[in-house]
């Protein structure tokens, strides 16, 4: 070859690539800032506040390279390349998430933390203890990898949540364990979880219902139900951890055809409503929230059912689905997310006669959960 | 700032190389001190300090030394030469080491008035070794800019090459900003940005799912060390191609630090070609001066011993990195003893492979937070106390990738495109340099996917 077109090739690879990184680099600075990441559902880095303290302890640039990674221009196009690439090689996972058959994402759930169980079975025994007379009934909900494992990556490693779920049955002393797996598993060919989120679905919850409602021996177990599509175009959570982008969920709310009605008290905002459906919710990235527009540290409801019995949840947000199937059985259910409320919940029993608990999780959380002991155990008496 | 940052590559560098080469002759070195100290202060402006002070003071204990030694007053010159590298070990010591030796004795973890500064054990030695040098009267006190570039030279201050003074010299010297050069030096910063983005950024997935997990099968705890070992290759010397590129690019040529080494045929062999210029260090300033072969068989294996302790010392403050190091030692002295006469006749790629094996198995060692964490490991290496049953998993989701891995630990490449080349065939560079780019472009996919997190906790 001449050393002339050498020269040329050269001159070009030189330019091309310095080109490709300054071009990248300037129009990150200069393009508007976007403010929130759809596909990742987080706010996105603004551009930080220079100061010369900032700039002394390293933050100022520390921040300035967040926010250029944050707004990199084609972010979004450049994650969905790196992924497709990772597939390409055969990888199966991504950002902790199973990468399943029929564009199905599994949340890999961490290890129990075994002391945190503990901890919190032993405070659920003691509480029992505590109120004799109230009937519990203990719920752990298995993930949908160790239900729905049909599309699950071959071979994948994931955690023995049947032998978990034995451990809290025989930790548990004078409380009804709701064992809801075989029933869950029997379905597991239907749509009881979403594909792009890590709940469960609105027909998933009702089966677990089916078997709840035999153990809590509740009457007149209603049949019918109307079932409204509210949302066909849910990318839930497991689709924003992973970056996998390419399937759809659709939201489904069951009305349960009873004459019997409800209202909904929001404690922290005092705010009353009678219905446990959110529908603004359905304009934010996520769908699942339309069930009580999220988690909440106290929620009331008060029914016209007159049935006598009065529970108390115990709960992760696998309940804020399942509360369309059970609300119509109790004259008040109180609702508390052990994460987001501290009090002593021995209180509510006696201020709303509690007759029944409910503990509902979903095994996931539950393994990891470090909060609910603490609402369980009396402050100490001065 | 490193140099698989977005930050770095769209913007510090670019901007950096635009203004040098604009830049009259006159001021291309100032220019590129400039640059080296916004480089060091932009990670920690505190760093900043404690390098100015430690440049100042081994420069003019240099200068010191140099004076008693022209006036004839060398016990004088060696007083200087003892209590500054003193001075500059203790900086070490206090910084990296502290807190290992207080874990010893039971004391909890000190905290430093300073951040630890960047590049600290990469630094010493460069000092080290310009003391040595001057000492030795190897080399002349540089001019005092000529020596703060020495120390800062942004391509090598993080994670070196460890370039000797001698060799930096050489260096400015041989300065030749050539395009044939930039083009050489682009060439490897891709080469070694894919290395470290690509191959060692997805194989860590693998080594880390396999390493976290609460138990594992023989073959997952095998695909895991092997995947640390192709990983730890691809990240340090990728890291250290992008460094070579890089003062390649600005007209300075750094001598190799990584040459295939998994294709060693014994220890001794992959010494040379596995983290050269520290090798080349520790063969200078400790085992040379300490006699080397030139004393006798046992002063060898003993001079020996302290290099490899020094070694695994080195690289981190913990026993496994010690007992990593005496591992070394130990395959290193029954080479010279009787393996190497034994294996004479062993065909070469034979050798290579067992080499490779014994590596690995130095990697476990290497890896793992603590002793009884690696005894674990390679107890499931070899059966024992094994559990679960993901090794079909893991092989198939990664089998490509480690396949990738070997084939690019291997000179095969290489030699391929060095055939293509000396055929002159008319595609070849226009070829090569479309496929760079595409390579860069997926790396740049996969620094922008780093720093991809989704917010999950609110929605529980």
């Amino acid at each position: 070859m001449k050393e002339k077109t050498t020269k040329r090739i050269i001159i070009s690879f030189i330019t091309v690539f310095l080109s490709v990184c300054i071009v990248l680099g300037l129009y990150t600075l200069i393009r508007p800032a976007r403010e929130f990441s759809t596909r990742e559902n987080r706010k996105l880095a603004s551009f930080p506040k220079f100061s010369f303290s900032a700039l002394a302890d390293g933050s100022f640039t520390d921040n300035l390279s967040t926010y250029f990674n944050d707004q990199f221009a084609g972010r979004d196009m450049w994650t969905g390349l790196n992924l497709t690439v990772k597939k390409a090689m055969g990888q199966k996972q991504n950002g902790g998430v199973y990468l399943g058959k029929k564009g199905q994402l599994y949340l890999n759930p961490e290890a129990p933390n075994k002391e945190a169980v503990a901890k919190n079975l032993a405070a659920m025994n003691a509480f029992q203890k505590e109120f004799k007379k109230v009937n519990s009934f203990v719920c752990i909900v298995p993930n949908a990898v160790t239900v729905q494992t049909e599309n699950l990556p071959k071979g994948a490693p994931v955690p023995d949540q049947a032998a978990f779920l034995k451990e809290i049955q025989s930790g548990l002393e004078k409380q009804t364990f709701v064992d809801v797996s075989d029933a869950l598993k029997k379905q597991s060919g239907e749509y009881i979880f979403y594909k792009t989120d890590h709940h469960w679905t609105s027909l998933g919850a009702k089966t677990a219902f089916d078997v709840l409602s035999g153990e809590m021996k509740l009457k007149k177990v209603i049949k019918d139900y109307e079932i409204v599509t509210v949302a066909e175009d849910f990318k839930g959570t497991l689709a924003s951890k992973s970056g996998e982008n390419g399937s759809k969920d659709t939201v489904q709310a069951y009305l349960p055809k009873t004459d019997v009605v409800y209202t909904v008290e929001y404690a922290a905002t005092r705010e009353k409503t009678a219905t446990i459906y959110k529908t603004d919710a359905l304009q934010n990235n996520d769908k699942y929230t339309v069930f009580f527009g999220g988690n909440h540290p106290r929620i009331d409801i008060n029914t016209s059912a007159q049935t006598g019995r009065n529970l108390l949840v115990f709960k992760d947000s696998y309940f804020n689905a399942f509360a369309q199937f059970i609300w119509p059985y109790f004259d008040s259910i109180t609702i508390i997310d052990p994460r987001y409320y501290y009090e002593y919940a021995g209180n509510i029993i006696k201020q709303e006669n509690i007759t029944d608990i409910l503990y509902l999780y979903n095994a996931d959380t539950f393994g990891t959960d470090t909060s609910l002991y603490a609402v369980l155990e009396a402050p100490a008496k001065k | 700032m490193a140099f698989n940052q977005l930050i770095f590559v769209c913007l510090f560098l670019p901007i950096s190389f635009i203004l040098y080469r604009v830049l009259p002759q006159k001021l291309k070195k100032a220019f590129l001190i400039l640059t080296s100290l916004v480089f060091i202060a932009w990670g920690n402006p505190a760093d900043f300090i404690y390098l100015i002070a430690i440049i100042v003071f081994n420069f003019f204990s240099a200068k010191q030394m140099d004076r008693f030694k022209k006036d004839g007053q060398a016990k004088w010159a060696r007083i200087v030469l003892i209590s500054a590298l003193a001075v500059n070990i203790l900086c070490l010591g206090y910084f990296k080491y502290l807190n290992f030796f207080r874990s010893i004795f039971g004391l909890p973890a000190a905290s430093f008035g300073l951040p630890v500064p960047i590049g600290i054990s990469f630094v010493t030695f460069s000092l080290i070794s310009f003391l040595c040098d001057v000492y030795r009267e190897t080399e002349d006190v540089p001019r005092f800019f000529d020596f703060v570039l020495y120390i800062t030279f942004f391509p090598k201050i993080t994670s070196g090459p460890i370039v000797s003074f001698g060799e930096f010299t050489k260096m400015i010297e041989e300065y030749n900003p050539s395009l044939a050069n930039v083009n050489a030096g682009a060439e490897l910063f891709i080469i070694g940005l894919a290395k470290k983005t690509l191959l060692a950024g997805n194989l860590s997935v693998l080594f880390t799912a396999i390493s976290t997990a609460p138990q594992r099968t023989a073959l997952e705890a095998w695909l895991g060390a092997l995947g640390y070992a192709f990983m730890l290759y691809f990240d340090f010397s990728g890291y250290s191609d992008m460094a070579i590129g890089l003062g390649k690019m600005f007209g300075y040529t750094m001598p190799k630090n990584f040459l295939y080494p998994y294709t060693s045929t014994n220890i001794a062999d992959f010494w040379r070609r596995w983290h050269i210029s520290l090798g080349a260090f520790f063969r200078n300033y400790v085992y040379i001066p300490l006699g080397g072969n030139r004393k006798g068989e046992k002063r060898q294996i003993f001079n020996l011993f302290v290099v490899f302790l020094l070694t695994g010392i080195w690289h981190g403050a913990n026993f496994t990195f010690i007992v990593w190091g005496l591992y070394h030692f130990l395959f290193n002295a029954a080479d010279k003893l009787f393996l190497n006469k034994a294996f004479k006749k062993v065909p070469n790629f034979i050798r290579a492979i067992l080499t490779f094996f014994v590596v690995v198995i130095g990697w476990v060692f290497f890896f793992s937070d603590s002793l009884g964490d690696a005894f674990r490991y390679l107890g499931n290496m070899v059966g024992i106390g094994c559990g679960g049953s993901a090794g079909g998993y893991y092989l198939a989701s990664f089998i490509i990738l480690l396949l990738i891995s070997a084939f690019c630990a291997l000179p095969i490449g290489s030699n391929i495109a060095a055939n293509l080349k000396r055929k002159k065939l008319k595609y070849y560079m226009p070829v090569k340099a479309v496929v760079q780019i595409l390579v860069f472009l997926l790396c740049t996919a996969a620094m922008v996917s780093d720093t991809y997190t989704s917010f999950l906790y609110a929605a529980f």
